[in-house]
């Protein structure tokens, strides 16, 4: 029996899909404080037109560039595995199959949208990319990117970061990419936060402040910034992971899929592997596709569908999303990608037509899934893949107790060797569920009560 | 609650979600401009007293600055874009 299915560089998909053009009711655009939708003008300082108009389109099929192509076969097609030895472990009917997105140079789907942005970039004429970092897999995967292109990468990483994460920063200076510690004496932002607190670690939030000024005050117009998750355009550029999937699954012999999983903390790993199976259910197939979230951040799986204000001043844009109000206080989840207050826009859409079934998981059931997928097949992955891999384990027992010969699918969408604190934390008995109680609940939603409904468009389908 | 038992805090370290690794406490408490993160209830909840500590060294126009969460991308971006033209065109 084959365990792993491959496709030649000549099978890899030429187009992307783009969900927004077949969802059965339409998309509600962001609004400003002041009630209009936010325009592309508005995006131009920092992202270049032919990502924005990626970013409004309702183009359904969007061709992929030789040029993109040519990057993307450094690692692509990734394989597809069928997960033999977790099926026999599960004593299992059913066929579970994933999609390796591990075996990139930087080892996550990131690269899959990196590349792309470098790409158009620099069509557009720019030569210089910006962004901001954390533990820095996002920073390693755009700075991986910029040097296949030629283009200089500025990272600015959280100081704290900096100095306790070498290793990511060292996979970007190799890649080439100017990686400084946020804050730095090289924007006003930096700046006027050293002047206060010669001492900061840094943050997050400064790091943004700092690429995205980096980007629009460059004078000479040839610097943009550039962002690895929530927005459509990252979203269309991760679909090429289901489009593979569905070629490898028919030489694989597979007729139908009956399930379709995810980890969904931004989503661009999720839309990637799921959103050409949500096509094929739009078209009336009968798949489970389902994004798996923390217990203890139910951003999808309780949550109703609102507009919600992004500060508690209400002076920010009300954007149409899942959310927990905006009084919520995320509790605490080892899986650095699954803390997003709010969901992407289209998931969201696709959540209240009923398209998707999201499922909450305890952290303690993903990392022992996490555990047994390491000791099965081999991969010990991402803390947040975890989730997704804990709810296969989840359909696999339950097609065993129906009898069922189920396949399976999920997206495998990094490994772990780079974050093995969460592993530590889990060996040593220090992690705990947390579920967020009714009470809580309540109390954060009363926050959104006086906020305008969206109108709840659904065609009742699914 | 004492300098002391601040201090003893301060050392303590967990796994900071949004960074992808350990920080200590002392860095969850003065992240944003000398205020905690938004997140220091929760991540610490389960480890130390963090909203007695809150509730008894932060104002409660403080306690809403503090817990204000994040924005969503695009919208936080555009309001940065903002900042950072108002920054250039200081003198």
């Amino acid at each position: 029996m084959a365990v792993k299915v491959f496709l030649s560089e000549d099978e890899i998909p030429r187009q992307w899909y783009n969900l927004a053009a077949d969802l059965p009711s339409p998309m509600q655009p962001p609004l400003g404080p002041d009630g209009k939708p936010i325009s592309p003008d508005m995006l131009a300082p920092v992202f270049p037109m032919n990502l924005i108009e990626q970013e409004v389109s309702t183009e359904r099929w969007i061709d992929i560039p030789e040029g993109v192509l040519e990057l993307l076969y450094r690692w692509r097609p990734s394989p597809l595995h069928r997960a033999v030895h977790l099926e026999k472990a599960l004593d299992t009917p059913a066929r579970i199959y994933y999609k390796n997105e591990s075996v990139s140079p930087p080892g996550s789907h990131k690269p899959n949208t990196a590349v792309a942005q470098a790409w158009y970039n620099k069509q557009f004429g720019i030569k210089r990319i910006t962004t901001e970092t954390g533990a820095g897999q996002w920073g390693s995967a755009l700075a991986f990117a910029c040097s296949l292109l030629g283009l200089e990468c500025k990272v600015y990483m959280v100081r704290i970061s900096f100095e306790q994460k070498p290793f990511r920063k060292l996979m970007m200076q190799t890649w080439g990419a100017n990686c400084v510690a946020s804050p730095s004496t090289e924007t006003q932002a930096g700046r006027d936060i050293l002047a206060k607190f010669p001492d900061t670690p840094g943050s997050l939030g400064i790091a943004i402040s700092e690429a995205v000024e980096a980007a629009v005050t460059d004078q000479s117009g040839e610097t943009r910034y550039s962002l690895g998750s929530v927005l459509n355009h990252v979203l269309l550029h991760q679909t090429i992971i289901g489009l593979e999937a569905k070629k490898q699954l028919k030489k694989a012999g597979v007729k139908k899929v009956d399930t379709v999983i995810g980890c969904c903390g931004g989503g661009s790993n999720f839309a990637g592997l799921s959103f050409p199976f949500v096509a094929d259910k739009i078209a009336g197939e009968q798949i489970d596709i389902i994004p798996v979230e923390p217990t203890s951040c139910p951003t999808m799986t309780r949550a109703p569908f609102v507009y919600d204000h992004g500060d508690t001043a209400k002076m920010t844009p009300l954007l149409p999303m899942h959310s927990l109000g905006h009084d919520f206080i995320p509790p605490p989840i080892h899986a650095g990608g699954l803390r997003y207050h709010g969901m992407a826009p289209l998931i969201s859409q696709a959540i209240v037509e009923g398209l998707l079934a999201p499922r909450a998981i305890h952290q303690l059931e993903c990392y022992a899934a996490a555990v047994q997928f390491a000791q099965t097949e081999g991969i010990i992955i991402a803390p947040e893949t975890s989730h997704a891999v804990a709810a296969v384990v989840q359909e696999a027992k339950k097609a065993k107790e129906e009898g069922k010969e189920k396949v399976i699918l999920f997206n495998m969408s990094g490994h772990g060797l780079m974050d093995l604190t969460g592993y530590d934390a889990y060996f040593q008995g220090k992690l705990q569920d947390y579920s967020l109680p009714d009470v809580e609940m309540e109390k954060s939603l009363k926050s959104i009560d006086g906020l305008p409904k969206p109108q709840l468009v659904k065609t009742g389908k699914w | 609650m004492g300098a002391e038992v601040i201090e003893r805090y301060d050392a303590l370290t967990r796994y900071c979600g949004s960074l992808g690794h350990d920080v200590p406490f002392g860095y969850c408490r003065s992240v944003q401009g000398g205020l905690p993160c938004r997140r220091t209830a929760d991540c610490w909840n389960e480890a130390l007293p963090v909203r007695r500590f809150l509730e008894e060294h932060y104002t409660e126009e403080q306690r809403a600055a503090i817990f204000a969460p994040s924005k969503p991308k695009l919208t936080s971006i555009l309001e940065i874009v903002e900042r950072a033209k108002r920054r250039s065109q200081v003198p």
